[in-house]
């Protein structure tokens, strides 16, 4: 008879400890001898507990024992209000949550969208790291230690560092992959970052040749300065919140919601290739998702075939429709912020908060790749190219082809393997603005991409601004598409019905939306001086 | 054939006792179930299933627990790999039908893991596996009964080398 744990056969015991928590190894190898040999080093046992608690990662070259460690140590930090605080904790909580981010669920086929706005997979590492960081407890050190929060809070001397300090950016670069912006760096209402944020993105001297006028260190690395995306993410948020667009699943999802497809590959496509896609593709639906529909075949021409072998290179998953978010001041209070009256402000001091009010406009961008070079150092550079529509204003098929402006752009790796984004506008055949941004998570993440538009020509009185975009549906342009169909709008109008049930829901209550999506803009920011309408 | 009518089988444990049982409930286990189909239909309606490996009381328990699971459905070897991944829950009834002693536990897993039932087994582990969660060091070997043979050195380097297990 069996009568003590110990003298269980091993397969069994490693059945029952299979079923046991993290941290439950590291004390019962303490308890004797036995459990200590059978335990300690025990790395198959380790990846039953692992794939019990973890998404399954895309590798198994992973160091599964020191895993489960790190995780149990970062809940530890998490926990403990005291060890919060320690300035050691978040070089080891960056690390391991980046890490955590890494390994998460990258879109399969097999797991299609199943809600049109949702573009990124359930993953249960992002939902442990939501149960461990979320900002309304005490982790808000973690990700709110970047010079913008702590100038804001007084805490730190009000004079930047020469070059971004490492905690600064680890910090930021945390609370850009949490994606969900925190606006107020305390509980009062007075507390708001809103206006630290504003100061940082409209300040034109973080705009530098060093930087490529881009969301990067000022030393032409070409480092990816998390501090600046940081400010974009901020002062874009503060303004989708600010006209009541946070309740939208498409906006939800991504800035309502922590680490919500921050990942690299955690964009789902949609329709799915060879799935059934597009439910409730009916009429007007003429552009209808790769591999399905009679449309293809008629189509399956050269162009197309050669349009499909470079999607498949693409590495960025680039072709698609996007939604992109631009804000902008008012060109008068722009310049008045960044050219004052006997302008002393030492080159090392940030300008004062600010907050004069922006307008936003939310632009369809219908993109695809045009060929895929290779750099110096092997890496693919992708080349693209398409149109975009500002979704302001009156939408009817008339297609007013003033609204729709041509758009051009490149994505590529940066030294240190993040995902850059340079686009274009061009009106009249002449590029007029362009912008450079980050990929939050790396490449396909479902996040998007974050940074900055200003001048092509690096005017140097500006203007510039934050700009976001992410992807939501695979329909991307052809040479002959010259309108935005109602199906591009799905992934952006779908869950009304759903929210409309939500008892939850109540920001439509009394003014439903319709296709117009005006999304609440006045007619003074159709009249914008800047023209921005055809951005 | 099976579902034409309820068929009985009768089981013997190793102390020589038998339980006739529904077909259908011996089925649970994976091993009755294909000695079954090997033997066939008529061996098993005239002559009793030995379970060598399993007393009387031990099989009494197993079979309570295939007559109030019997109607459950049997899970493929997918369902399975996705179910295990999930949190350790156990129904009401599984843990009631699991408070019993720690012999009786261990030999009910054994027993399980022999007739290939491998729902119950994952109840069983599951239950022995809360016994330890969230434990100290002392507090496992209270419950299990195990004798601390680490000299004073040993313990206290292993206790620094897991401090990271350690509730602070």
């Amino acid at each position: 008879m069996v009568q003590y744990i110990t003298q269980l056969p091993a397969e069994i015991l490693h059945n029952i400890l299979g079923f046991v928590e993290p941290a439950d190894l590291g004390r019962l190898l303490q308890t004797c001898r036995y459990l200590y040999g059978f335990v300690d080093g025990n790395s198959a046992l380790c990846r039953d507990i692992y794939y019990r608690t973890l998404d399954e990662p895309a590798s198994n070259d992973v160091n599964w024992e020191q895993e489960l460690r790190d995780l149990v140590q970062l809940q530890r930090i998490c926990e403990d209000e005291d060890g919060l605080k320690k300035a050691t904790s978040l070089p080891f909580v960056y690390k391991t949550v980046t890490r955590i981010l890494r390994n998460a669920t990258k879109s399969t086929p097999s797991h299609p969208r199943v809600i049109h706005s949702l573009t990124y997979p359930p993953s249960r590492n992002a939902s442990i790291l939501s149960t461990l960081l979320t900002p309304s407890a005490s982790q808000i050190p973690l990700l709110t230690s970047s010079f913008l929060f702590s100038r804001a809070r007084g805490t730190s001397p009000p004079t930047l560092p020469p070059t971004p300090l490492p905690h600064h950016q680890q910090s930021a670069h945390l609370h850009c992959l949490y994606g969900s912006p925190i606006l107020k760096h305390g509980r009062t209402r007075s507390s708001s970052m809103y206006p630290f944020a504003c100061s940082k993105v409209y300040d034109l001297r973080e705009y530098t040749n060093g930087s490529m006028w881009g969301p990067f260190w000022n030393d032409g690395s070409g480092r990816v300065d998390w501090e600046k995306v940081e400010a974009v993410m901020m002062v874009i948020g503060g303004n989708i919140r600010g006209k009541g667009l946070e309740g939208l699943p498409v906006f939800e999802n991504f800035w309502g919601r922590g680490w919500g497809g921050s990942w690299e590959g955690s964009y789902v496509p949609w329709p799915a290739k060879g799935e059934k896609g597009g439910e409730g593709c009916g009429e007007g639906c003429r552009y209808g998702a790769e591999g399905e529909g009679g449309e293809e075949v008629e189509e399956d021409d050269e162009e197309v075939r050669v349009m499909r072998g470079l999607k498949e290179r693409d590495p960025f998953g680039v072709s698609g429709t996007w939604l992109r978010v631009v804000c902008f001041l008012d060109y008068n209070d722009f310049f008045n912020y960044n050219f004052p009256v006997a302008d002393e402000l030492p080159s090392n001091v940030p300008r004062p908060a600010l907050d004069v009010g922006e307008a936003i406009r939310l632009i369809l961008m219908k993109v695809h790749v045009t060929s895929i070079e290779t750099s110096e150092n092997g890496s693919p550079i992708v080349h693209f190219t398409g149109f975009s529509r500002s979704l302001d204003g009156s939408w009817d098929d008339n297609a007013d082809s003033d609204l729709r402006v041509r758009v051009k752009g490149t994505v590529q790796y940066t030294p240190e393997g993040e995902v850059r984004w340079t686009s274009y506008s061009i009106f009249s055949g002449e590029e007029r603005w362009k912008s450079e941004g980050v990929q939050i998570g790396g490449a396909r993440s479902a996040r998007g991409v974050i940074g900055n538009w200003f001048d092509k020509d690096f005017d140097p009185h500006g203007p510039c601004g934050p700009t976001a975009f992410w992807k939501i549906s695979d329909r991307e342009a052809r040479a002959d598409d010259k309108q935005f169909l109602l199906h591009d709008f799905l992934p952006i109008v779908d869950g009304f019905e759903e929210d409309f049930d939500d008892p939850d829901f109540g920001a439509w209550t009394d003014e439903p939306p319709t296709l117009d999506i005006e999304f609440g803009f006045g007619a003074d920011l159709l009249h914008y001086p800047y023209d921005f309408g055809d951005l | 054939m099976s579902d034409t009518k309820v068929t009985k089988v009768v089981l013997q444990s190793n102390d020589g006792t038998t339980i006739e049982v529904d077909r259908v409930v011996a089925e649970r286990s994976m091993l009755i179930k294909n000695l079954i189909e090997d033997l066939g239909d008529e061996s098993v309606t005239t002559s009793a299933i030995p379970i060598p490996n399993v007393n009387d009381p031990v099989l009494r328990k197993v079979v309570e627990w295939c007559e109030k699971h019997r109607g459950d459905s049997l899970q493929s070897a997918e369902d399975e790999s996705e179910t295990r991944k999930k949190v350790t829950e156990i129904d009401e009834w599984d843990q009631k039908f699991m408070q019993v002693d720690q012999e009786m536990l261990f030999e009910i897993i054994l027993a399980a893991n022999y007739l290939d039932i491998k729902a119950l087994l994952d109840v069983g582990c599951k239950t022995v596996a809360n016994m330890i969660k969230g434990k100290s060091p002392e507090e496992i070997r209270k419950t299990f009964n195990i004798t601390n043979d680490f000299t004073p050195e040993e313990e206290e380097q292993i206790r620094r080398e897991n401090e990271w297990a350690e509730d602070r």
